[in-house]
């Protein structure tokens, strides 16, 4: 398996995540405006985000792993930032996947949200140099300098960003658990409205 | 349909997706060879100032060459007050990408802007059209003498080789290739890319900065350099 296999192997993901998050979100505005397949279906999905957002930060962790240590793409002051962000959340939410904890989110958001915005400036930089210190460092790779950018547009710090987003998206938007869950949210709802 | 049996249902179509991307992937770079991609960077090592076939400091691709250090290097260059500033630089004695000799340092006919550049820093990159822009505004000194040196010369990063990159560039002025060790950057004091120094008609350091700069910001640190 070449370096070139394993970018194109992420970038893919990095486009399955990224849609994957897009379908979460319309799944969860469906349900929450009554549409008995998206809230049937959301809590199908609801059960197994947790073990998902997993997935997710496994992979990224692996992959991180992989272009550091195998490909020798040294990371930059900002990949470790997000680096210290990403790896804890693997352990955090394998406790919180098999203790069946959804409270972990919690745990979690601090870490995915600081990295999310790390990740995000490190992509913008990558495009608008200029924004940053303006010189590369002699010791280590600028920030600024692209590892590569698959379809154009796909860098380490784009997929690092849409790693975080998924994750916060998957432990975020909760779907109500059933049918009858959703109703009966409806009509406590309906009854806390003051009366005309 | 039992709620453990449904999760573990589609984790393990999500592992399917993941394996069958895996295998889109592999499918799609087998067969061909490590072409690169758009920046020009690959999967390569990172290593910088690296060369295997090594001549005296430079290689036998020409694009890093030996460069001779007379006289003490200056100190490592840091924002603030600069102690470099009104010592002598050390002469580099080295070639250009044609073979010909060049000298940084010692007495000349005017002053000199010595601009260290690496081929794959994105910095080095946006300065270049800057420097450029300001030549041909004719806003620079008449005596000014400028010189790039092509530093930190990696084969393995985007833009190989400084010599062919300087061309696309259309760098105007004279440029040094530094020895594969990077012996011109560090004798000057280089830290980081883009790094200017500006040297009076004796080889004295006039001033010294890093980092990108717009073509007004260039011509107000040179006049003040001058002054």
């Amino acid at each position: 398996v070449t370096t070139e296999t394993v970018q194109l192997f992420f970038a893919l993901l990095t486009v399955v995540a990224g849609l994957g998050t897009l379908a979460w979100i319309a799944v969860w505005v469906a349900a929450r405006r009554g549409h008995e397949g998206s809230i049937e279906f959301g809590a199908s999905l609801g059960e197994a985000a947790v073990w998902l957002a997993l997935l997710v930060a496994a992979t990224c962790m692996l992959g991180s792993l992989y272009f550091s240590e195998v490909a020798d793409f040294v990371p930059c002051r900002l990949c470790w930032f997000q680096r210290i962000a990403m790896y804890p959340l693997s352990a955090v939410l394998l406790v919180g996947a098999i203790r069946h904890d959804r409270g972990v989110r919690w745990y979690v958001a601090p870490l995915a949200v600081v990295g999310a915005v790390i990740a995000g400036y490190h992509y913008l930089i990558e495009w608008r140099p200029e924004l940053d210190t303006g010189a590369c460092g002699l010791t280590g790779p600028s920030c600024t300098a692209v590892w590569f950018r698959e379809f154009g547009v796909i860098s380490l710090a784009l997929m690092s960003l849409v790693g975080f987003v998924t994750i916060l998206t998957l432990l975020f938007l909760r779907f109500p658990a059933t049918l009858n869950e959703h109703h009966e949210a409806e009509r406590a709802s309906l009854q806390k409205e003051p009366a005309l | 349909v039992n709620p453990k049996n449904r999760v573990v249902a589609i984790v393990g179509a999500v592992v399917l997706v993941v394996a069958v991307v895996f295998g889109i992937a592999l499918l799609a770079t087998s067969g061909g060879d490590d072409g690169g991609d758009a920046t020009g960077s690959n999967g390569e090592s990172s290593s910088t100032v690296e060369s295997d076939s090594t001549d005296a400091g430079g290689d036998q691709s020409g694009e890093t060459r030996a460069v001779d250090v007379i006289g003490d290097p200056l100190p490592a260059f840091e924002e603030g007050i600069d102690p470099a500033v009104g010592t002598p630089a050390p002469v580099l004695e080295g070639e250009a990408y044609d073979g010909s000799e060049i000298t940084i340092g010692g007495p000349t006919d005017g002053p000199t802007m010595v601009v260290f550049l690496a081929h794959w820093c994105p910095h080095c990159n946006a300065e270049i059209p800057e420097l450029i822009a300001l030549e041909q505004s004719g806003d620079l000194p008449d005596d000014l003498n400028v010189i790039a040196v092509a530093t930190a010369v990696d084969p393995t990063r985007a833009n190989y080789p400084p010599s062919a990159w300087l061309d696309e560039k259309s760098w105007p002025w004279p440029a040094m290739a530094d020895d594969n060790e990077s012996t011109a950057m560090f004798a000057s004091g280089g830290t980081s890319f883009p790094y200017t120094m500006m040297l009076d008609a004796d080889g004295n350091v006039l001033a010294r900065k890093t980092g990108e700069s717009s073509a007004e910001e260039s011509l107000a640190w040179i006049q003040q350099a001058l002054a």
